[in-house]
């Protein structure tokens, strides 16, 4: 009973944006500019029967994966680095805030010019933009672990690894995982953005070159799908947030 | 001591620009539109006098704000609102749920349909990303509102109106501010996409003519100031919020900031 009374309850909450499309549906054909939504559905099918919805939804998947990976795995390293030291920390405090204040995406012209249309350039862009929310996550997690605990790695004869690997990274993972909750978001915008700016295989390369036919129902379509991709990779995360934490319990 | 540490922080910044400047100069980067950080300071003066700089800042910057301004205050009033009613809560949450993962620059293609390369594309593209923030942590901060302060409301006899403007509302407040804070980010960042993709225009817009002019020095020059311009307006909305709420902003934030 609980579990239907709470769907219930979810789908009610449907109801708004269920009517505003039905509305529009009743309404029909407007304006050139706003086809109905059976049209978008109809765009989209034919898309996907030409196979290019396919092969353009996995690319974009296949960079935002990599990117998403490498800035992790560099944006902890960095984050773990940086947080244990005083010293690097206030050498690098003012750099690693005017990074963190540049808006990314003026950063896909300047790699498009040094590294050309490469798929290296797709994921330093990408990555770069995550990298600085991971990173300074991590410093922070890293800041907040009481010098109680170092203080018992010390009386245990610790060394500096084994601190890092028993006691730092432990402590961490929460605040890594905060990062990636911002990071995700930013991935998703920068991988969009660097494809309608190149034009590369991609969904955001596909709505830019349905926005320039003006073919309005592939754009409303793949809009509706570009936003059941970011809902999906946020109820994904949530759920691996959710997996990581209960091994990991914040303290 | 926090002297040292400001030294600290600009030896960093110097340091990088040393390397940066050596790495180029001495031919060891392969890259042919890597400019060193003279030649990037060099063009300066003809990005003040040339290219209209200040106008360009300017456009970012009025549009930024415009947006954010519009952005909080419909966020604002629309968390007020799911905030403060139960029904609204029921009948709304979920749609608002479904509809704010979606991401912003999606929305770029819908308005060059609808509005073409203009001032209302560049809006419509700021707006919409920078509402959620503001809407959530209103909702959330009227909604964890102590229920003695409700009671307060309820002895002064206030109306339904005047209780969410005197009392939810400034209760929620230290929330909607760190909120309004990370919409000031969105904003910005939407509206250099906006600039690049669909409004001709401003900061952005520079970036893309300077690569496709192939003007490395002069491109980086306002890759440059864009940055800088992300640290004035962050710094100014912090110094805001410390004039307005002693107390709340005074942890500076580990935390970035996220669109």
């Amino acid at each position: 009973m609980r579990p239907l009374a709470a769907a219930l309850a979810w789908s009610r909450g449907t109801l708004p944006l269920l009517a505003a499309l039905g509305l529009w549906q009743v309404l029909g054909n407007i304006s050139p500019q706003f086809p109905p939504p059976s049209a978008w559905f109809a765009a989209l099918l034919n898309l996907g029967r030409g196979g290019q919805l396919m092969a353009a939804f996995s690319e974009t998947l296949r960079i935002l994966v990599i990117s998403l990976v490498l800035s992790t795995l560099v944006g902890f390293a960095l984050g773990l680095l940086i947080g244990m030291s005083q010293r690097l920390q206030e050498w690098s405090a003012l750099l690693l805030e005017y990074c963190r204040a540049i808006p990314q995406p003026v950063l896909i012209p300047v790699f498009v010019l040094l590294l050309g249309y490469s798929d290296l350039m797709k994921v330093i862009v990408i990555g770069f933009a995550c990298l600085w929310p991971v990173l300074l996550n991590t410093m922070s997690g890293v800041a907040q672990i009481r010098p109680l605990t170092f203080d018992v790695a010390r009386s245990l004869r610790l060394t500096r690894l084994d601190t890092l690997r028993k006691i730092v990274v432990p402590a961490t993972v929460p605040s890594l995982l905060l990062g990636l909750r911002v990071a995700l978001p930013h991935a998703i915008i920068i991988t969009l953005v660097m494809e309608m700016f190149t034009g590369a295989v991609g969904i955001g390369g596909l709505m830019i070159v349905a926005q320039r036919k003006f073919n309005a129902p592939e754009v409303f379509g793949l809009l509706v799908l570009v936003g059941c991709l970011g809902y999906s990779l946020t109820v994904l995360f949530s759920a691996v947030e959710r997996l990581v934490l209960s091994r990991w319990a914040p303290r | 001591m926090s002297v040292m540490r400001m030294l600290r922080g600009l030896g960093g910044i110097l340091l990088m620009l040393l390397t940066w400047e050596a790495i180029v100069g001495s031919g060891l980067a392969v890259y042919d539109y890597l400019p060193a950080p003279t030649a990037i300071a060099a063009g300066l003066p003809e990005l003040i006098y040339d290219r209209g700089v200040i106008g360009e800042i300017l456009h970012t910057v009025g549009a930024t704000l415009l947006g954010w301004a519009i952005a909080v205050a419909l966020g604002m009033s629309i968390g007020a609102l799911l905030g403060s009613s139960r029904a609204a809560r029921d009948y709304g949450l979920t749609s608002i749920e479904l509809l704010r993962p979606m991401p912003a620059v999606a929305l770029v293609p819908v308005a060059m349909l609808l509005f073409g390369f203009s001032i209302q594309t560049e809006l419509l593209v700021i707006v919409i990303p920078s509402i959620w923030p503001v809407l959530v942590s209103t909702m959330r901060g009227i909604m964890t509102v102590p229920d003695r302060l409700e009671d307060v409301a309820r002895t002064l006899r206030l109306g339904r109106v005047e209780t969410v403007v005197k009392v939810l509302i400034p209760a929620a407040a230290p929330a909607v501010l760190v909120a309004c804070r990370l919409s000031m980010t969105t904003a910005l960042v939407l509206a250099v996409v906006a600039e690049m993709i669909g409004n001709p225009e401003g900061l952005g817009y520079a970036v893309v003519r300077e690569a496709q002019a192939l003007h490395p020095d002069l491109m980086f020059a306002y890759v440059l100031i864009a940055g800088m311009l992300g640290v004035v307006l962050n710094a100014g909305l912090v110094w805001l919020g410390r004039l307005m709420l002693p107390g709340v902003f005074n942890r500076p934030s580990a935390i970035a900031g996220s669109p």
